[in-house]
């Protein structure tokens, strides 16, 4: 965000001093900080907030993941009874295995894609001069504080919710816990699925080298095989449970966002959620969409806030 | 013109010998002697003093589906001389030398090759058993029912796999042939699935009290438990074919030379574990056969990995926990902001906010 | 109007969407609720509850009788062919007591005679004769007053020798009083509790006690049943001919003694058995 920008403009007003509720944006107005429930939203979005690559990569991810959990939960549980019928609807356990390898290989394809738009992306993005750590997924400490000021406003004590980046304190925490958890997964299933591989990274020799009474039991292959069968399930039952109890919850089924936000699909977020969760991003599109200012500008008109107001600089840092 | 002769010689013999092993004889043939007068009846039978039922029916369709169906009754029944025949104390012993010539053979057949090899192994009885190990070891008859055949599918049959397990008994220049010649339509196979293999060995040794009273190793006792905690117990309990069995590693093609761990011919025996790994996984090496095909579940002898899954199980509580009651805690506050839930139209901001501006 | 709160227009497929995102999520919260309560992969919260209103009866007895039957089943080296059963409501109530392999005391004929229970009902040998009432024999089946076959045993496959395999596996020969113009079954009308009854207390009564309750039990019952011949001859009681057998089958029922079979089993077990009749009919389960 580049600092010379004079649109970005505060100003006080007595019943919400603390916590900036009007927003002068230049050329717009002053903009209240609800007015996300006075503005008009398509259902499949308004705003760009995903590139076509990053579409591309959740579906592969979204799609191999239900096939990952759906060959692998019946083969960890395979004593219950409904494993059985699980296993079978991928043509049983040989058949199975074979899906699970391939969806696996095709998530880390998805996934080596992901971190090739992602550093590809920041690069072009340096190079243009144009990136901001601010707009990336970089956890920084206002993620802290976002989420304190949120806590407040849930719990009634703050009256409006904080004004977040591209990407808020929820989403910075998913992200990193699935690379984390991806990470494990993978590393972790290449050593179930290549047991002799991993195995041969160790030289036969310092095999012998061991005494035998060591290498019975508490053998390192040993334990590393046994830490990577717990480690793949434990995360694979803890991927599934998040995934199934949180992510589709509070993206798709929470009041607000039910039925469905399409911008898994289309790429888009609506106007209306974007200026909730993500009034930073609203105004950084303000700046840079004719179309949205005039809207927004017909907007605040219609309801009456086109009242110009008095700009403080000092104002400034404490919105960004 | 000899040569083509020959060659009709040849496709005639091959023709004739397809036949007679693909249809196999009629059952007539094993029941020369109609022990079946009595024994196609269905409740032919009694119980024991032991309150045991016996049932004497032996099934006709069922015994000419089996790999016996060549052998008359009284090839295995030696003991019976007459008709009616008086009640039975002897048990029937399959070394016993048969009628039977096997093909490209001119020797009577007879189990006795592999009842030698099953003589040495761990499940022999031996002479200084007591009286429980005796009853307790499996004799032939215990593992091995009259085995029907089934059909399978060409691509199943693997070659050099198979041909192995005939040599167990046939002689190997004329079976080898044979086989060689035919294997593309034998497509009968009396083998048993994983499944099978393992419900068997389980049902001996997953007894603990019995493992007990026969002195086997600590590991031995659990084998049964651990195995199905694998990778390779999971598959098979869920119905795989390729997953190693309890035969697959601690047997060769012999299937009978099962042995202590510390006998130096037991395919599991520390040296050799690397090639009965190499079965299937075939970059083991010696670090690999160090993994634990029985793993442990006693907590103290695996502490890291106890402390790992704790440590897990806190990261799934706690993350489930605090990211669902956050998300519950924000709904209730937009709630309270004049969010509204509606199955029909959708969410969104219908209410009036509750909240009293400051 | 800029403005839209009230926000109506998702189209159907975000319905159907969310819907399935809904119930994966109701699937896997079913999963977590299972694995909580009752599937001992997980604490089994409920494992108490579980065991207080099904509780699982562990009979010795019950245990042991499985433990047989399926050593039977698991070693029985001529496969064990499933035949299929009539349920206990519908049978005669002599297995009670008596079990489906009723003859144990004769070690040379008991299996054979075992044979004959599926196609006979017990009366159709061990049933007193009386003076006045003649005893026909006929087809009879629970489910079937007057079955009409073809019946099991009655006639050869004539490709594969076999006995011919047929629907009607319930029908066995049954005994009946003609009185008159009428057909009265001989079959033992018998009260099933009481029988169930009478195996739980039977070790606490006298033996007096105990010979009050079966002459009670067996009114029209002998102990001892017909000889071989006497069905298994040319003159036998049982008209094959009528009963539907084919014809081959007639001679080989008839003749059992091309091998010298019945004639041997005259000779040498026969008189034994003439020797020590059968006083007891309880004789199964000991």
């Amino acid at each position: 965000m580049s600092t010379s920008s004079k649109i970005y403009v505060v100003a006080g007003k007595e019943i919400a001093e603390d916590d900036d509720y009007i927003t002068y944006v230049e050329g717009v107005g002053p903009i209240p900080r609800d007015i996300y429930k006075y503005v008009k939203s398509d259902p499949f979005g308004d705003l760009s907030r995903y590139s076509v690559h990053i579409v591309i990569q959740h579906f592969l991810i979204f799609v191999t993941f239900l096939v990952l959990t759906g060959t692998g939960l019946p083969l960890y549980f395979s004593e219950l009874s409904w494993a059985r019928y699980l296993i079978s609807l991928f043509g049983g356990a040989d058949q199975a295995r074979l899906i699970h390898k391939i969806a696996a290989f095709v998530m880390m394809a998805a996934s080596a894609y992901h971190i090739v738009t992602i550093v590809g992306g920041t690069l072009g993005k340096i190079l243009k001069g144009k990136f901001d750590y601010r707009r990336t997924i970089i956890p920084r400490f206002k993620d802290l504080s976002d989420l304190y000021h949120d806590l407040k406003f849930f719990w009634g004590s703050a009256p409006y919710r904080p004004k977040m980046e591209k990407f808020m304190y929820k989403q910075k925490a998913h992200y990193l816990a699935i690379l984390w958890g991806s990470f494990v997964l993978m590393v972790a299933g290449s050593a179930l699925l290549f047991p002799d591989t991993i195995a041969a990274f160790f030289p036969d020799a310092m095999s012998k080298l061991l005494p035998s009474g060591v290498l019975d039991e508490g053998s390192f292959p040993s334990f590393s095989q046994n830490l990577a069968r717990l480690m793949h399930a434990d995360e694979a039952v803890m991927a599934l449970i998040v995934i199934a109890f949180w992510h589709w919850l509070n993206v798709h089924l929470v009041p607000g966002r039910f039925p469905l936000q399409w911008a898994f699909l289309t790429g888009k977020i609506t106007r209306e959620h974007q200026i909730e969760e993500h009034f930073l991003e609203y105004l950084r599109n303000l700046q840079e969409i004719p179309e949205e200012r005039e809207y927004m500008r017909k907007l605040l008109k219609e309801k009456g806030f086109e009242r110009s107001q008095k700009v403080t600089l000092e104002d400034i840092p404490r919105i960004l | 013109m000899g040569s083509i002769k020959t060659i009709k010689a040849a496709c005639f013999c091959f023709v004739l010998v397809f036949i007679v092993l693909s249809v196999g004889f009629p059952a007539e043939a094993a029941d020369k002697e109609n022990c079946l007068m009595c024994h196609r009846y269905r409740f032919v039978g009694r119980i024991d003093e032991n309150g045991k039922r016996h049932n004497y029916h032996v099934d006709e369709k069922s015994y000419n589906g089996s790999v016996h169906r060549n052998v008359p009754c009284r090839d295995c029944h030696t003991y019976i001389t007459k008709i009616p025949h008086d009640p039975i104390t002897e048990e029937v012993n399959c070394a016993n030398i048969c009628h039977i010539k096997p093909p490209f053979s001119q020797e009577k057949f007879s189990h006795q090759k592999i009842i030698d090899i099953y003589n040495g192994s761990v499940h022999a009885i031996k002479p200084e058993d007591p009286d429980e190990a005796r009853k307790a070891k499996p004799y032939c008859k215990y593992c091995h029912l009259n085995e029907k055949y089934t059909r399978v599918s060409e691509e199943r049959i693997a070659y050099e796999e198979t041909l192995s397990r005939c040599l167990n008994c046939h002689q190997e220049k004329g079976v080898t042939q044979a086989y060689m010649h035919m294997t593309h339509r034998l497509r009968k196979k009396t083998t048993r699935s994983p499944q099978e293999i393992v419900q068997l060995c389980a049902k001996c040794h997953q007894d603990i009290e019995l493992m007990k009273k026969l002195k086997v190793s600590e590991k031995a006792l659990t084998a049964v438990e651990t195995y199905n905690r694998t990778l390779h117990g999971k598959s098979v309990a869920l119905g795989s074919q390729e997953t190693a069995d309890c035969v697959s590693c601690h047997a060769s093609s012999v299937i009978h030379d099962i042995y202590k761990k510390d006998n130096p011919e037991s395919t599991v025996y520390k040296d050799n574990l690397n090639q009965t790994c190499h079965h299937c996984h075939s970059k083991a090496n010696s670090w690999f056969v160090k993994i634990a095909v029985h793993p442990s579940t006693k907590h103290e002898e695996n502490p890291f990995i106890y402390i790992a899954s704790i440590g897990l199980r806190f990261a799934l509580y706690g993350s489930v926990f605090s990211l669902v009651g956050l998300m519950l805690f924000e709904t209730y506050g937009r709630r309270k902001d004049g969010i509204k839930f509606l199955l029909r139209h959708g969410t969104s901001w219908r209410g009036k906010s509750k909240r009293q501006p400051k | 109007m800029l403005g839209e709160p009230k926000r109506q227009n998702h189209p159907m497929a975000s319905y159907f969407i969310g819907l399935i995102f809904a119930a994966l999520t109701l699937l896997v919260f079913a999963g977590v609720l299972h694995h909580l309560t009752l599937s001992h992969y997980g604490p089994q919260l409920f494992k108490s509850l579980k065991d207080k209103y099904f509780p699982e009866h562990i009979s010795p007895i019950m245990e042991e009788a499985k433990r047989m039957e399926d050593l039977e089943i698991h070693r029985h080296f001529h496969h064990i062919v499933d035949y299929p059963q009539l349920p206990e409501t519908e049978r005669p109530v002599c297995f009670i007591c008596h079990s489906d392999f009723p003859h144990t005391k004769n070690k040379k004929v008991r299996a054979l005679l075992n044979m004959h229970t599926q196609y006979f009902v017990c009366e159709s040998c061990h049933i007193k004769d009386q003076a006045d009432t003649p005893i026909v024999y006929k087809w009879y089946s629970p489910y079937d007053d007057n079955p009409q076959g073809p019946f099991l045993g009655t006639s050869y496959d004539p490709e594969t020798g076999n006995l011919v395999e047929v629907e009607d596996k319930f029908s066995k020969l049954t005994p009946f009083y003609l009185k008159g113009d009428k057909l009265q079954s001989a079959i033992q009308k018998q009260d099933m509790p009481l029988a169930q009854d009478y195996m739980k207390v039977r070790d606490k009564l006298t033996p007096e006690q105990r010979d009050g309750v079966k002459n009670k039990f067996h009114v029209n019952i002998r102990g001892k049943g017909y000889d071989c011949k006497t069905c298994h001859s040319e003159k036998g009681i049982l008209d094959f001919k009528k009963l539907g057998f084919a014809k081959n089958r007639i001679a080989d029922l008839v003749h059992l003694n091309v091998k010298g079979m019945l004639t041997k089993y005259e000779e040498f077990y026969l008189p034994d058995l003439l020797k020590k009749p059968v006083k007891e009919p309880e004789s199964a389960l000991p």
